[in-house]
């Protein structure tokens, strides 16, 4: 069986009785143990399951990101301070995966309580990007994307709140995105910032992705912010071609700005190109909103996030001072203990911009201006059917680059935020390599609940590279 | 508005956050902060907002029902410290002084 197999490969591999689901899933499961040594994905490897594998995904195992809860495992989120915490339930995502007979064989690594774009911000290991050891594979979603990128599993679950999965998918060379917002249900995966976080799927290509989509997507009731929306099959209409009469708006402050890497803007330009070879009318767009989306993101979620983590104060669950006297006291310093810097710093951001007298000049006024965003979106999509922009203006940086400036981390979210903030779906794959063979992502955004067009337009795309074949040394 | 955030707020919001700061996690946390808050006064440009709604959400309810929910019988063992059906906690109404004085950095007290 080779590495770096496809789902799609996969499912025809079992259905024709040339693999069984068993000798598949040990098949990764070996993978992980002969790679992540020098990957670092997961924070803890399971062993298969023991139960017969059936159904969609039985042989097709797959990684959960360390903050979706799986019944009795721990789900840390990569902090400290829930070092010890069993999660005493199933996430919905969780289950879903379980009941279409996949083998879940670990919890990955990512940024510490999601917050973080490059993976570096974990409270236990920093994962790598495996087209180069020494860069990141960008966060939070850092080792679900490295998993996938290194063919250590076909498909693995990340979140995202703000770019959370199509950074690392576009720095890790793979498939990931972010459905409309109520899409995916947060039942069982710890919050970040409830009016953003959404779970989704990683993986090689968009086909796969499509089947993971499929399976995760839908109503849930025990999500009072899920969407009424039936489960679809968004594998149906992909067919390798761009819908007719399709318009796609470019958006042409990624074009103009200086901060986008010559090379992304480079096999950007080239996409663009193909994608009129392909069918699709072009039209240029300016998103002139785009540029306030960083500092309303960054206001309004460190804020969600301090109502959110303010729970993990030793009370309930997690780690807690034992030689704290007072209840103040042991709340102050098992904080202090159990949070890492960059929490620590948005928690501080977020209570400061909810408190008396700066609460309106901050945080309404943050409000105001993502409905502002949100308009700007609507009206755009009046004019186009989907916009284009490169996923992040920089290639995969060097571990430990950005260290001692956390605002030049945040910009590399600033294509990614502003969908994340009005709940658009968006889609992000290869668009080519930069000449240090780091890979480069473009990424697709639609009106709300328009996933199979994302996934038709994606699919049309990639069918017609073959960015999607090459993989990274070193994982042979 | 322009804002100086300055050593007094950044103990101001961590003392509302529940959280201690060490000392020699302050300046570099205070100036952090302050590059953040800078950075966002871009948002000052935005003249016009006040048509925007705050919320474009509505609110979902369900039936206020009691259910069997075999999870809460879980909920306990996750906790550091239990009895019978209760989360033990140190006393909110003990003096501060009760607390050992806090470490230094370099872990002597």
């Amino acid at each position: 069986m080779k590495p770096f197999i496809t789902i799609k490969e996969l499912k025809e591999k079992i259905e024709n009785k040339e693999i069984t689901p068993k000798e598949s899933t040990k098949f990764f499961s070996e993978r992980i143990k002969k790679y992540d040594s020098k990957l670092q994905s997961c924070l803890e490897v399971f062993e298969p399951t023991e139960a017969p594998e059936t159904g969609i995904l039985a042989g097709i195992p797959g990684l959960l990101k360390d903050n979706i809860c799986q019944k009795d495992k721990i789900a840390s989120c990569a902090s400290k301070i829930l070092q010890n915490y069993k999660a005493p339930y199933d996430a919905t995502a969780t289950k879903k995966m379980n009941n279409s007979g996949a083998s879940i064989l670990g919890r990955t690594n990512m940024d510490e309580f999601a917050m973080g774009s490059s993976g570096e911000h974990s409270a236990y290991q920093i994962t790598k990007n495996p087209w180069d050891l020494t860069r990141v594979p960008g966060g939070s979603s850092a080792g679900s994307a490295a998993a996938v990128a290194a063919g250590l599993v076909p498909w693995a679950l990340g979140s995202e709140t703000g770019g959370s999965v199509r950074t690392p998918a576009a720095f890790c060379g793979i498939v990931g995105m972010y459905p409309t917002y109520g899409l995916s249900s947060r039942f069982g995966v710890v919050a970040f910032a409830s009016s953003t976080d959404q779970i989704a799927p990683l993986t090689k290509t968009v086909y796969d992705n499509a089947i993971i989509a499929s399976l995760l997507f839908g109503y849930d009731k025990n999500d009072s912010t899920s969407l009424d929306q039936e489960p679809k099959n968004y594998t149906k209409n992909l067919d390798g071609k761009l819908p007719k009469d399709l318009t796609i708006g470019v958006l042409q402050e990624a074009l103009e700005s200086s901060s986008v890497d010559p090379q992304i803007k480079s096999a950007f330009e080239k996409s663009i190109k193909q994608l009129e070879k392909l069918g699709a009318k072009i039209k240029p767009i300016k998103l002139k909103n785009l540029k306030y989306g960083i500092s309303v993101y960054y206001i309004l979620t460190p804020a969600e996030a301090a109502s959110n983590l303010n729970r993990y104060d030793g009370t309930l669950y997690g780690i807690r001072d034992k030689e704290a006297k007072t209840l103040q006291s042991m709340y102050a310093k098992t904080k202090d203990a159990g949070f890492g810097p960059e929490v620590k710093r948005r928690i501080l951001m977020g209570n400061f911009v909810l408190s008396e007298g700066y609460k309106d000049a901050y945080y309404n006024k943050a409000n105001k201006i993502r409905n502002m965003i949100r308009e700007e979106f609507e009206q755009t999509f009046e004019d186009v059917d989907l916009i284009i922009s490169p996923t992040t203006a920089t290639l995969p940086f060097k571990i430990g680059q950005n260290d001692n400036d956390p605002l030049a981390l945040y910009m590399a979210d600033y294509f990614t935020v502003c969908n994340c903030l009005t709940g658009n779906p968006a889609i992000s794959i290869p668009c080519g390599f930069s000449k240090e063979n780091l890979p480069i992502g473009f990424q697709f955004i639609g009106p709300r609940l328009s996933e199979e067009l994302l996934y038709k337009a994606a699919h049309a795309f990639e069918q017609d590279t073959d960015y999607h074949l090459k993989t990274p040394k070193g994982f042979e | 508005m322009m804002i100086k955030f300055s050593k007094q707020d950044l103990l101001k919001v961590a003392n509302l956050s529940a959280l201690k700061l060490r000392d020699s996690e302050i300046p570099k946390m205070l100036k952090d902060i302050q590059n953040l808050l800078e950075y966002v006064e871009q948002l000052n440009e935005v003249k016009d907002e006040k048509q925007y709604p705050q919320y474009r959400n509505k609110n979902i309810f369900r039936e206020d029902k009691k259910i069997n929910c075999e999870v809460s019988n879980n909920l306990l063992k996750s906790a550091p410290k239990t009895k019978d059906n209760y989360f033990v906690v140190p006393s909110a109404f003990a003096k501060a002084s009760a607390d050992k004085p806090a470490k230094n950095d370099e872990g002597e007290q």
